[in-house]
């Protein structure tokens, strides 16, 4: 343009040569020329043109360059009446300027509405007169157009919201102001104010939903989130009450620093499709509950794929994951063998066919992936095609393995009992609630000596001794009777009459509710453990004592006190070892440190430490880090200690260990501090220092601000005011001890600063910071200095200043806002008026100050660095439309400017300043900012809707029928929606060829009458149902239509698959026999299932079933408890699950019912319906009962029983053990599982056992065994074990059942007794042996003597007789023969006699009782004829019947009497007399007279006596008194006769007096 | 009583027995054998057999006790009446051969004067009765 003015020949136009023109013109036009903005001036009172080039697009094509140098008037004649009077006021100095101003120009050819803002100002000639008007102009006209097509976007765009029912908002994050569509007031019960608080709105939100609402709020309006916020809440109007589910969906805008500015979105009202939605998680938790109520899984096949679908439920019955993939080979790989070819068979179509298609089948299942074996019940329906091919089998499975189980387990629940009872070595009885036996073991029949249990009861009483029967009975009765335990003492006798101590103990029994139902008794011999268990009892007392003791120190400590063995394992932990492991003592004794989670680095440590205290036997002592199970990582301060035994060798370790975290931890703090600081500081480029606590003690320095202070290291340790004593005055210490108090931290810039440097002081210049340092509490500790010397920079401030030139008054004048920078502070050195206006400042404020002291508001805005970047480059930089927040009216308001800075140059063409020209464009960029702003609205709902949105225009053949429709506008929705990709400027049948005419038809009837359509259809074509809203955009004649959408189909498959589910339920819970119901709370009403009905007893057509019908059923005494929970389950909103009986209705038949059931609630949060399912369980609950009355039954006895007893399984892996187990071993339960009882035993059986046991499993034989088992106190003591095997149906075995007695004093005892015994046996033996040779040879002798010697003899008697019969000798031959004869006869009575000696032994002796006259008669028949040749007389009396040998006591007497008679006294005859009585065996002088009482009898003769001496000797074999020849006797009938008295327990004595006579006295006696 | 057979081993005896029996009756024929052994077989091959048996207890080979119980055995043979004729006079002897049938008891007497007399009791003794016979 300038070379433009340069070529004009002025001279021709009213201005003339330019040489000629006024100095402020021909400033004004340099200023004009180079600005950007549109500006032209109009000179004199011809108007004469010049204008730049921004100014020449307003002049169209037909005015330039005509314009230059011509009159306004010519140029702008057609709206000269209306410029005109304002040029005219201007040139009379009044400015002028309209925003928007229109005006019909004609500029390119045609006439057209323009609009501008535009300001005339007057330029003022040297002189002050008007010589000219400047015009700057702003057209405006695109914009003006734009804000016209946007007002029309947005009203159809409301017109859209409206159709669709959205309510639309607006959140100002900024001011948190909220605004909104009436819609959203309307729903919100809002007032109608423009704008409200966004508490306001949130109020209305249901309470539960407020801070969800709140959070996803402020989530949306995080950068990082990117702006997204949907929604689901409900709101309730405060007026009306109404409720309303809404979705709303918004997006949060940031600005390009991030910052947020507003959250904008929709509020679509899905009342509707929630409360579908919730009804169908309604059914879809009702079949749950149906389902896992039941504990059904269901599956679907269908043959024709082969594809087989499983519940998770249904996946766990097979051992399967619930993610895991099924078919039908998995299906048959899960079966169990035994069962599976049965199951193919039932399974095949033809029979189930015949079944109409039903089948209800029961197998067992093995774990695919568990291994686990369970039952299954499958029921199931099939469905088949018209050739009676299976379509598809549906049903459920049902896990009926507790059932199953149950059977086998409740019979052998009672025969494991019945063993062990049987099988252990004490006695057991179990008697009912009367006190009638019902069972006694086998033990128990021996001890009595019965063989079956009949009359058991009776036996009870006579074995037990006399005088404990009645104490017993008390005890006995007052337990029964209280049902209570009870224990006695009582002596018992056994079967071979010997009284036993037994010790009972019974316990009572009861039924699982809680009924009586008798005692189990069980009795121990204790005979010889009475005395041990006292000493043992006494023992124990003092150990418990100690432990106490020990206990209550080591307990309440906060140390760690423990103890291990020498593997390591932990035999002691005090309760905070305990705790601090989160373990009970059970859980973590007995385990080695791994074991105790200790991590392997920290056990393999201690492992260590204790294998060195084994070798050395010192205590070691370290430092610990590890993991706390509340208090998180501690550190320990430890010793390990070695515990020494008797031989002074390790046998343990103790440990204690100090919780020393707080103080390790502050230590490691504080070093960690120290290291990051000295690390910063010593890093740090800048001068840096750190003075610690109140006085300010130099903890670190580093080498730059030690050259600052000129100092050296020897800084450290001293305070701050030693180092630098020169700074107290300059106020430093004050901003230290500020800095230290308050916690402030102190900055200050450019300060100067003296400091004394070897004795000299020196300027500097400094920025410098003060930074309080905190501890981890936030305690002020130190201080940070960190400088930077700043003082060359401030030498070199001391510039040059430049003379300004006159343009000053150019500036002055312009009609834009102009000012003059100076220098590099930009101080204000010239601005006139437009800009003081601009800056919201007076002249005074601003002037000849920096700019942004005088003009603070500015700082900070981005301009320092441009203004800046022009005064170093020399580059002007012009900007439009910058915002930028300026003082307005007291208030600080944005405000936008275009500007222009320039550099100012001196003289010398050196920049010394800045030009700087703005324009307030507020208002016309503030109308941009809003058609933005709308248009992002727009756009904003535009996008988020959810509903698909578009616009199509319909396109009519020429007989005005629709044939296709162009998609002109769709939103992002619209894709997901109609399923159809980038709709935009193609048709439907371009996209969906083969769409359905009737879309056609509908959207054209809208476009032709005009009036909007909703309706719900389904385009088969592209498979979705849609629900539509369809309106006629603009007028009559428009064919354009908006169409909003919403893809229903997935509510649809949903309303089908409710339907699908519902007749799901009902077969899964009618299969299963579950009964459904659902109970409206309000009405009372009650809906039962068919099926539900029947189970109680109803008739499955009846209706009217209330509340009642159902709870007058229930027993009361179950109600109450039923109920109770159910209304906890309506309080905590959960699911209940009760058991109850109920009388049914109709038989009145006692059944139990498990009813499974969760209330609705509605919005308000109030109880609406109660719904579940019941099961009838009776059959179940009996099963269960029966195994618990038994189970509980054997625990209780096995519990109460002295023995230890177990049970195994067939490969002796023990699984349980009764309570006295535990209490002898002291393990627990853990510790025992599988082989544990190993644990237990002495090790030097052990291997012994685990061989015999191994061989003893494998028979099927009851067997014993004698072994050593270790107390919990560690004494081995022996006990008994008798194992029993239980088998099963087949006669394998299942498992043992086991007690061990302990018979360590009985072992003791009887094996001293059994080596004395067998000492004694073999002594008896040998003698026995000696013995029988003896009476062999003595018999032999015997035998000889009776017959062979005998022979001779009398032989020679009988030839000798002969001869002397048969001859006639001599007389003194005769007599030699008669001798002969006579010795003979003497020889043969000898030897006669001395076999009767030998015969009368006291063995084989048959004792009975004889009466003495009987004996003493036969006696005297005997002796008839030495009676009768010596005239003697026998005289007996009153002889007594006495219990002996009847032969030997007749030899007795015949001897006794032939004695008498034999010595007689020749002139006198022979008197014998026999008396008997009783004489007490103690006035019996005789050393043999220790019985009671003696019969003694007497046999007193008149014969020759006998002198005293020989009193005794008479009864000597062999030993007589007389010749041969004076009296015959062989001298052996007196030794045979003592023989005899001594076989009978007495003794005889005899007296006599030499020719007065004897008597013989017998004692025997008299039992 | 025709026929008799005397079983001892003591050749005294059965010369005076004899003796005896011929100035008792010389009609009636008496056999023997000195062991029960013996007299089973004789017996056994015996065309006439003995009315009455006298036995002695104590022999070789087989005594009288073993005879007593063998010869009940033999069908042929047990309805003979047999008496014991002994030195014993031993209680449980007697009691031994009353149970195993024997019809008396003769202990050997030391006079041949008592022997006739017991002889001459024992033979005009009736046997058919099957009762046990009391000498005196």
């Amino acid at each position: 343009m300038g070379a433009l003015i340069r070529a004009k020949d002025w001279g021709n136009t009213p201005l003339g040569d330019p040489g000629t023109w006024p100095q402020s013109l021909r400033t004004m036009i340099s200023v004009m020329l180079d600005n950007p903005f549109a500006m032209y001036i109009a000179w004199g009172k011809e108007y004469t043109q010049i204008y730049n080039n921004a100014y020449r697009p307003i002049l169209g094509i037909t005015k330039h360059p005509e314009a230059l140098g011509i009159s306004t008037r010519e140029t702008f004649k057609e709206i000269w009446q209306i410029i005109g009077p304002m040029f005219e006021g201007v040139m009379n100095g009044q400015a002028v300027g309209f925003p928007d101003f229109m005006l019909p120009l004609n500029r390119n050819g045609f006439e057209e509405n323009c609009y501008f803002d535009f300001s005339y100002s007057p330029i003022r000639k040297e002189d002050g007169a008007v010589g000219g008007v400047l015009v700057t102009v702003v057209e405006t006209t695109n914009k003006k157009l734009a804000e016209d097509e946007l007002k029309e976007g947005k009203e159809q765009l409301e017109f859209a919201i409206e159709a669709a029912e959205l309510a639309t908002w607006d959140y100002n994050p900024v001011t948190n102001k909220f605004s909104s569509n009436d819609r959203l007031k309307e729903w919100f019960g809002l007032k109608d104010e423009h704008e409200i608080d966004l508490q306001q709105a949130i109020n209305s939100i249901a309470t539960k939903d407020q801070d969800r609402v709140a959070r996803a709020i402020q989530h949306s309006l995080q950068y990082s989130s990117g702006g997204k916020y949907d929604i689901e809440f409900t709101i309730i109007n405060p007026v009306t009450s109404q409720q309303r589910i809404v979705r709303t969906r918004g997006k949060a805008w940031f600005n390009e620093n991030k910052i947020r500015y507003r959250l904008n979105g929709t509020v679509q009202d899905i009342t509707e499709q929630a409360v579908a939605r919730i009804k169908l998680e309604k059914n879809e938790e009702q079949l749950r509950i149906a389902l896992e109520g039941g504990e059904l899984g269901t599956f679907d096949f269908f043959p024709a794929e082969g594809k087989l679908l499983w519940s998770a439920k249904t996946k766990e019955l097979f051992g399967l994951p619930p993610d895991a993939d099924v078919n039908m080979e998995i299906y048959m790989q899960a079966l169990h063998p035994d069962d599976r070819h049965t199951l193919q068979a039932i399974a095949q179509p033809k029979i189930v066919l015949q079944n109409r298609g039903l089948y209800d089948l029961e197998y067992r299942t093995i774990g695919i992936a568990d291994g686990r074996l369970r039952w299954v019940r499958s029921k199931g329906i099939a469905t088949y095609d018209v050739n009676d091919n299976p379509v598809r089998f549906t049903g459920v499975v049902q896990d009926i393995t507790k059932r199953k189980e149950a059977e086998v387990a409740s019979k052998e629940s009672e025969e494991r009992f019945r063993s062990l009872a049987n099988d252990m070595a004490a006695f057991v009885f179990i008697g009912d609630a009367d006190t009638n036996v019902e069972f006694v073991n086998r033990q128990w029949l021996e001890f009595v000596g019965l063989k079956s249990e009949e009359g058991i009861g009776k036996a009870w009483a006579t074995v037990t001794h006399p005088d404990d029967v009645a104490p017993m009975t008390v005890i006995y009765n007052d337990a029964v009777t209280n049902q209570k335990q009870y224990e006695f003492e009582i002596r018992q006798q056994n079967t071979s009459g010997e009284y036993c101590w037994v010790l009972w103990k019974g316990v009572p029994r009861f039924t699982k509710e809680g009924t009586f139902s008798g005692m189990i008794g069980v009795g121990i011999d204790i005979t010889d453990r009475k005395k041990a268990g006292e000493a043992l009892h006494n023992q124990q007392a003092e150990t418990e004592k100690l432990q106490r003791l020990y206990e209550a120190v080591t307990g309440n400590t906060p140390d760690l006190i423990y103890i291990f063995d020498l593997n390591y394992r932990f035999t002691y932990a005090n309760p905070a070892l305990l705790s601090m492991w989160g373990k009970t003592w059970e859980e973590a004794i007995g385990k080695n440190l791994l074991e105790n989670g200790y991590e392997p680095w920290h056990a393999g440590m201690h492992e260590r430490e204790i294998d060195e205290i084994i070798l050395t036997k010192k205590p070691i002592r370290g430092t610990v880090s590890f993991p706390h199970a509340e208090l998180g990582k501690r550190t320990y301060d430890y010793i390990f200690s070695p515990v020494l035994n008797n031989d002074g060798s390790v046998e343990a370790i103790a440990g204690t260990a100090r919780d020393i975290t707080e103080i390790s931890r502050a230590e490691e703090e504080l070093l960690k501090r120290e290291q990051q600081m000295r690390a910063m500081v010593e890093t740090a480029p800048f001068p840096i220092g750190v003075y610690i606590g109140k006085e300010m003690t130099v903890q670190f320095a580093n080498q730059s601000i030690l050259d600052i202070w000129g100092k050296g290291n020897d800084v450290f340790g001293k305070s701050f005011n030693q180092i630098l004593p020169e700074l107290d005055y300059q106020e430093i210490f004050k901003q230290l001890d500020s800095v230290y108090a308050t916690g402030i931290p102190y900055h200050a810039k450019n300060q100067q600063i003296e400091i004394v440097t070897d004795g000299e002081t020196t300027s500097f210049y400094f920025n410098y910071s003060f930074t309080p340092l905190a501890d981890g509490d936030g305690k002020i500790y130190g201080v940070m200095n960190t400088a930077a010397d700043v003082t060359d920079l401030n030498l070199a401030k001391l510039a040059v200043q430049k003379s300004e030139e006159n343009l000053r008054n150019t500036i002055l004048q312009a009609p834009v806002a102009m000012c003059i920078f100076k220098g590099e502070n930009f101080i204000v050195d010239l601005a006139n008026d437009r800009m003081f206006e601009l800056w919201g400042k007076t002249a005074s404020e601003v002037m000849h100050k920096p700019i942004f002291e005088g003009l603070p508001e500015a700082k900070d805005q981005g301009f320092e660095a441009i203004i800046q970047g022009v005064y170093t480059t020399g580059k002007t930089f012009s900007a439009d439309g910058v915002p930028i927040t300026l003082p307005r009216n007291g208030a600080l308001e944005q405000v936008y400017v275009n500007f222009v800075y320039e550099p100012y140059r001196d003289a010398d063409d050196i920049i010394s300043g800045l030009l700087a020209v703005a324009i307030d464009v507020t208002a016309q960029l503030t109308a941009s900012k809003k058609i933005e702003e709308s248009e992002e609205k727009y756009r904003g709902i535009f996008e988020t809707i959810d509903q698909g949105f578009c616009i199509i225009e319909m396109i009519f053949d020429s007989a005005n029928t629709p044939v296709d429709y162009l998609f002109i506008e769709a939103n992002p929705k619209f894709e997901k929606q109609a399923g159809t990709v980038n709709p935009v400027g193609k048709t439907i049948k371009v996209l969906v060829p083969n769409i359905e005419e009737r879309w056609f038809q509908i959207y054209g009837k809208v476009a032709l009458s005009g009036e909007a359509i909703r309706f719900i259809d389904r385009s088969e074509e592209l498979d979705r149902w849609f629900e539509v809203y369809a309106y006629r955009l603009e007028d009559e004649g428009s064919n354009k239509v908006a169409v909003l959408f919403t893809d229903i189909t997935k509510q649809k498959k949903s309303q089908e698959a409710i339907e699908k589910m519902a007749s799901h339920l009902k077969l899964s819970t009618d299969s299963a026999n579950v009964g459904t119901w659902s109970l409206k709370l309000q009405t009372q009403e009650l809906e039962w299932s068919d099926l539900h009905k029947k189970m109680w007893g109803y008739d499955e057509h009846r209706t009217n079933l209330n509340f009642e019908d159902w709870y007058k059923l229930i027993l009361p005494e179950d109600k109450e408890k039923a109920f109770k929970k159910i209304e906890e389950a309506k309080v905590n909103s959960i699911v209940y699950d009760v058991d109850y009986r109920i009388h049914r209705v109709n038989d009145g038949a006692l059944r139990c019912i498990r009813s499974v059931g969760k209330y609705y609630y509605n919005d308000k949060g109030e109880a609406e319906t109660l719904t579940g399912i019941s099961v009838d369980i009776t059959e179940q609950k009996e099963a269960e009962e029966k195994i618990a009355a038994s189970e509980n039954q054997f625990r209780t006895f096995a519990d109460s029983i002295q023995n230890l007893a177990w049970i195994a399984n067939d490969d002796g892996k023990i699984y349980w053990y009764n309570r006295q187990w535990y209490d002898y071993t002291g393990k627990t339960l853990e510790e025992m599982e599988g082989f544990g009882w190993q644990k237990v035993h002495h090790p030097d059986h052990i291997k012994n056992i685990i061989e015999v046991t191994t061989e003893l499993w494998r028979k099927d034989e009851p067997f014993e065994l004698t072994f050593p088992l270790r107390r919990h106190d560690g004494e081995y003591r022996w006990f008994l074990t008798r194992a029993y095997p239980i088998k099963d149906a087949n006669g394998k075995i299942e498992r043992w059942i086991g007690t061990n007695t302990d018979i360590t004093e009985q072992k003791s005892f009887s094996e001293a007794l059994e080596e004395k015994v067998k000492e004694r046996t073999r002594e008896l033996h040998e003698k026995n042996l000696q013995l029988e040779h003896t009476n062999a040879e003595l018999n032999s002798f015997t035998y000889v003597a009776s017959h062979d010697l005998q022979e001779p003899l009398r032989k020679i008697q009988l030839f000798g007789k002969q001869i002397l019969s048969a001859e006639k000798f001599s007389g003194r031959t005769e007599d030699y023969f008669n001798r002969i004869i006579a010795a003979g006869e003497r020889m043969q009575n000898l030897i006669i006699s001395l076999l009767d000696f030998s015969r009368t032994s006291a063995t084989e002796l048959i004792f009975k009782p004889c009466d003495l006259n009987a004996i003493v008669d036969e006696s005297k028949d005997d002796l008839q004829l030495n009676i009768i040749e010596k005239q003697a007389v026998v005289e007996y009396k009153n002889l007594p019947t006495i219990n002996a040998s009847h032969i030997q006591l007749s030899q007795l007497f015949t001897n006794l009497i032939d004695n008498a008679i034999k010595y007689s006294r020749p002139e006198i005859k022979p008197q014998v007399r026999i008396t008997a009585s009783i004489v007490e065996g103690k006035k019996i002088e005789h050393p043999s007279a220790n019985q009671k009482d003696y019969h003694a009898i007497r046999i007193a003769d008149n014969g020759i006596g006998f002198e005293k001496e020989y009193a005794t000797k008479i009864f000597e074999i062999f030993q007589r008194l007389h010749g041969k020849n004076e009296y015959s006797g062989t001298g052996i009938g007196l030794a045979i006769v003592k023989k005899i008295v001594t076989n009978h327990n007495g003794f005889i004595v005899a007296e006599g007096i030499p020719g007065i006579g004897s008597t013989f006295t017998i004692y025997i006696p008299a039992t | 009583m025709n026929k008799l057979f005397l079983i001892d081993d003591d050749e005294d005896d059965l010369f005076l027995f004899n003796d005896l029996i011929e100035s008792i009756n010389p009609t009636l024929h008496c056999d023997t054998a000195t062991n029960g052994r013996i007299a089973l077989d004789k017996l056994k091959v015996s065309t006439s057999l003995p009315d009455l048996i006298f036995l002695d207890l104590n022999m070789p080979v087989m005594n009288g006790f073993d005879f007593l119980i063998r010869i009940k055995s033999e069908n042929a043979l047990s309805k003979i009446p047999i008496g014991i004729y002994s030195t014993s006079n031993i209680v449980n002897d007697i009691e031994l051969a009353k149970k195993l049938g024997a019809r008396f008891f003769l202990t050997k007497p030391n006079d041949l004067q008592v022997l006739q007399k017991k002889l001459q009791q024992i033979l005009s003794a009736d046997f058919t009765t099957g009762e046990y016979i009391s000498i005196t």
